[in-house]
């Protein structure tokens, strides 16, 4: 059945739209990423215009990640301080990014930047934590505190203000949560992304969090930075289209359903490896249509 | 716990501030749209008052976007009127009602926008979109018939004097400098014609113009279910040996309406509301799932 935005002024197909938002809702309660890489492209493929794909996308994700924020905290798998430093980096982060995403604007460099990080960000990602899901697959480790590299600890102990975050168990500097909430920040508004998939994996290997804190952690730091981008979105430039958005929110609760469900059978490094291969397909599916020559070499865009 | 209950509050009253700011920058922005946008552009209306040598009107006069909108047809019906002097033979063989020779074109046109077109390329290997062009008031609907006793007659620079088909646009770049470069501004110009015809914008399938007797005459338009809503223009000319006789103009609207309508009027009206609407519905449906979560358990 197809259905008409009001303020994209477009069709779409509702079947489609939802059973995005389900993938959204599923990845987001399974992997603790807000599903911005796989649900902005591709609304983009559908049609959708960029802006409004990406403006549509930062209200979809305030519900996604505030139930998988309850979710986790209910289950006590939230680790608010920790979030909360994070915090202090992202929004500092998102407001460079936007200094660096005009800079890129004004020099004319801007496409070929986010294309490059695109695919750099999601084929790094994803290559090295295949690379040591597949490790800790076959060597059986459990603990998944063994994950955070003798490098990442030795830099991070020589940096100043330590601060004990009880509820991680761990005792660090507050820079390096601030530093790594400051590149998802950066993420958020050069890329357009809540930055999930990098946040995650630089929690577990950079600060050495426990695997079960991590999703709520960084979808509680998504679900305060996605709010500011929404408004800032619907408020600048009109780019929100709220029955878009619905339809992505009712197909992301039935696939949050399906996540909470399955979450008990995928656990630890076998999550991480499908995620690993969930991100490394993607960065294959950007790569191709960056290299290989389209068959159309023009595009129409309508300014309304 | 309270540790959490200190950081909600702390992101409150974030919220709170931002809102507060959003609300100042609104109204500024508001008490500065006030100004009436111009009115739709409704072209030459040349012959409307000097004769009445066409009688015709559009049906339906509005049509309504749904959610289910499938597209429309619109029909365009008329009548040629005997000219003064002609006497009461309306059908002589030269008059210009006959329907064996009158010569009439109708064209629709939908409102227009700035239209920008993005060329890819290759960069270092990669195909990035590399160049581009801004063309002004383009139409974001156009369609036209030719009745076949005008078909012969019509050659391209026919059309192009009396601003029918495709040609006749005029196509102008937005940016005045992209139109120095001739060869660039028509690759950028074809680009637009080709996707526009591809997407159905620019829908020209070679529709006819029938005529049911008595001067009578009617053509149907078909709509795609990609056209945006705004006020679309029905012109008539009525041509004798190749030289415009009488043309006049309709106008019909497509509006959304009911719920989409309203959506729409709050998204550009009342955009604090619309915004305070966004963050409602997203707030409901995440605790919405975390209620089902709770209950799955």
């Amino acid at each position: 059945m197809d259905i008409y935005l009001p303020v994209a002024e477009m069709t779409v197909s509702l079947e489609v739209i939802v059973t995005l938002g389900a993938s959204v809702g599923f990845l987001s309660t399974l992997f603790g990423v807000g599903g911005g890489f796989l649900a902005t492209p591709f609304l983009i493929f559908l049609g959708v215009p960029a802006s409004f794909a990406v403006g549509t996308q930062a209200v979809q994700l305030i519900s996604t990640s505030l139930a998988a924020t309850i979710h986790q905290a209910r289950k006590g798998q939230v680790d608010f301080k920790m979030g909360s430093a994070m915090l202090c980096g992202s929004l500092v982060g998102t407001l460079c990014g936007i200094l660096i995403f005009r800079l890129l604007q004004y020099t004319g460099h801007i496409d070929v930047t986010i294309n490059i990080l695109y695919i750099l960000l999601l084929g790094s990602v994803g290559g090295l934590m295949a690379f040591e899901s597949v490790k800790s697959v076959l060597h059986r480790r459990v603990t998944v505190e063994a994950a955070r590299s003798k490098f990442w600890s030795h830099v991070t102990n020589g940096l100043p203000y330590v601060v004990y975050f009880p509820k991680s168990g761990l005792s660090m500097s507050l820079m390096a949560p601030i530093f790594i909430g400051f590149l998802g920040g950066l993420m958020v508004s050069i890329m357009g992304i809540g930055g999930g998939f990098v946040m995650v994996p630089a929690m577990i290997y950079i600060l050495g969090m426990p695997g079960n804190l991590v999703n709520g952690t960084s979808m509680f730091q998504i679900l305060i930075t996605t709010t500011l981008s929404a408004f800032l979105h619907i408020l600048s430039n009109n780019t929100v289209d709220l029955l878009l958005a619905f339809l992505l929110m009712l197909g992301s609760l039935l696939g949050a359903q399906i996540g909470v469900k399955v979450t008990k059978y995928v656990k630890g490094a076998w999550a991480r490896l499908s995620l690993a291969l969930l991100l490394l397909s993607v960065c294959g599916m950007l790569w191709q249509s960056l290299f290989i020559e389209p068959k159309e070499h023009f595009k129409i865009e309508v300014a309304r | 716990m309270r540790n959490m209950l200190l950081t909600l509050s702390l992101y409150l009253g974030i919220y709170l501030g931002v809102t507060l700011a959003i609300c100042v920058v609104d109204v500024v922005s508001l008490s500065a749209m006030a100004a009436p946008s111009s009115p739709h552009q409704t072209g030459p209306q040349a012959g409307q008052q000097a004769e009445q040598a066409i009688i015709f009107d559009v049906a339906p006069k509005n049509i309504n976007i749904s959610a289910d909108f499938e597209g429309a047809v619109v029909t365009v019906f008329g009548t040629i009127l005997p000219q003064k002097g002609e006497g009461k033979t309306t059908h002589g063989p030269d008059t210009p009602n006959n329907p064996y020779t009158a010569q009439l074109a109708i064209s629709v046109r939908g409102p227009q926008s700035r239209v920008i077109i993005r060329e890819r390329s290759s960069v270092a290997g990669m195909w990035l979109p590399h160049d581009w062009m801004a063309f002004k008031d383009i139409p974001l609907y156009y369609d036209y018939a030719l009745s076949s006793a005008l078909q012969p007659q019509a050659n391209a620079e026919f059309l192009r004097q009396n601003h029918i088909g495709l040609n006749g646009l005029e196509l102008g770049a937005d940016d005045a400098d992209d139109a120095e470069d001739a060869i660039r501004f028509h690759k950028f110009e074809n680009s637009l014609m080709r996707l526009a015809q591809k997407g159905g914008m620019f829908p020209y399938g070679g529709r006819e113009i029938s005529f049911l007797g008595n001067g009578l005459f009617r053509a149907d338009f078909t709509l795609p279910n990609t056209i945006p809503s705004g006020d679309y223009q029905v012109r008539v000319s009525l041509f004798q040996d190749r030289s415009l006789m009488a043309e006049r103009s309709e106008i019909f609207a497509v509006r959304q309406t009911g719920f989409l309508a309203a959506i729409n009027e709050a998204a550009h009206r009342h955009v604090m509301l619309y915004a305070a609407a966004g963050f409602a519905i997203a707030v409901l449906m995440g605790l919405l799932s975390a209620y089902l979560s709770r209950h799955r358990r």
